[in-house]
């Protein structure tokens, strides 16, 4: 994962819902807004945006229209994400079936927001819809600008070390995973897949970060069926990474 | 007795105390680090430091709490300290959530160096 900032275009004509949604996300990414469909196609020409938020009723333009133009006319690929008052299953699937990539509902819920924000923007929670989009963000096995970000603080023996830790603590979770399975204990296997996956990040072992973060999704929504699975992924990721890591030059320059 | 600042740092993997330690030493800073959430107020009654980074999910008392006792603290240098909490957000805080536990900065995991190292520098 590159550290490249994150660009939302928040669209809504209630100054109230705009500060609202601005107040929540305003921590983690940047963000624009506009106040009705044809502002919000002046700041896409203008700027490359992540994720666009679009409110369906609007003055000048609406929400509907707006994506239609928006993908008609190429303007932009970002996930168009639709902020409404409705919500219904029918209406949710009216929404997706017309384009837009999910849907918020008034009143924001913040939880529900951030969730709904990062999986489009950081890919989490894969569903079927973002599926062409990961295979062509293909994660690595290690981002190398992440070990370039490290290397700026220390010796090559710092990095290295670090790596070493790395794969002894994960390889010690993963035991403790397997040995939970058997009691499917899934609070605490979620708990140990959150630490590998937030490690995993930070040292830029990016599919072995995929890997722990569909486990622990699938986990958190308490379903035990696949887990076997999941684990042998995990497993597997983490070998490959482990096996990887020795051949990385990081290893082998002394 | 070395006289660089010290940062208390709240977390349970040692992956990341290690790399922290490294890339704080390299800033000039030490570490302390606490690994269990009960201990994180006992051992700033015993040592000074400028900074609390804090991870969220940590055995024992959570960093919300811990944040929460920090503030509370009747010695104005350990209420007053700056907390920056690291988070992958487990739990499911609100950002609300994480200002009214007196938490200054949130920084989400995967961590980055760059950031975490800049943030710190806002406060000391």
């Amino acid at each position: 994962m590159t550290v490249e900032a994150k660009k939302i275009l928040i669209v809504d004509d209630n100054a109230l819902n705009r500060n609202i949604i601005q107040n929540i996300l305003n921590n983690r990414y940047q963000l624009e807004t506009a106040t009705n469909g044809l502002e919000a196609i002046e700041a896409i020409q203008k700027d490359i945006y992540q994720l666009i938020l679009m409110d369906i009723q609007m003055p000048e333009l609406d929400g509907i229209s707006a994506l239609r133009q928006i993908r008609e006319e190429q303007l932009s690929d970002a996930p168009i994400m639709a902020i409404t008052a409705y919500s219904s299953d029918d209406d949710r699937d009216y929404f997706l079936a017309i384009g837009f990539c999910d849907l918020v509902t008034k009143p924001f819920r913040p939880k529900n927001l951030i969730e709904k924000v990062t999986i489009w923007l950081e890919g989490k929670h894969p569903s079927e819809t973002t599926s062409a989009k990961s295979a062509e963000n293909k994660a690595s096995v290690l981002d190398e600008q992440i070990v370039n970000q490290l290397s700026k603080y220390g010796q090559i023996t710092m990095i290295k070390q670090v790596y070493e830790e790395f794969i002894e603590e994960t390889a010690q979770l993963i035991s403790e995973i397997e040995e939970l399975t058997h009691k499917l204990d899934l609070s605490k296997i979620g708990e140990k897949l959150h630490i590998i996956k937030g490690n995993a990040g930070t040292i830029g072992a990016m599919q072995l970060m995929e890997s722990a973060e569909k486990f622990e999704f699938q986990v958190k929504k308490e379903i035990e069926k696949d887990i076997r699975q999941y684990l042998l992924d995990l497993l597997e990721k983490f070998n490959y990474f482990r096996s990887y890591m020795s051949n990385h030059s990081i290893f082998k320059n002394e | 007795m070395s006289d660089k600042k010290k940062i208390l740092v709240a977390e349970d993997s040692s992956v990341i105390i290690n790399l922290t330690k490294n890339i704080l030493q390299f800033e000039n800073f030490d570490i302390i680090p606490v690994r269990n959430g009960n201990d994180v107020l006992k051992t700033l009654e015993k040592n000074e430091v400028v900074l609390v980074l804090m991870d969220i999910n940590l055995p024992g008392m959570d960093g919300m709490e811990c944040s929460k006792l920090i503030r509370a603290n009747s010695n104005a240098t350990i209420s007053k300290l700056p907390i920056i909490a690291i988070t992958g957000n487990y739990k499911n805080y609100t950002l609300d959530e994480f200002h009214k536990a007196g938490i200054n900065e949130y920084l989400q995991k995967p961590l980055d160096y760059d950031l975490l190292v800049t943030t710190i520098k806002k406060y000391v």
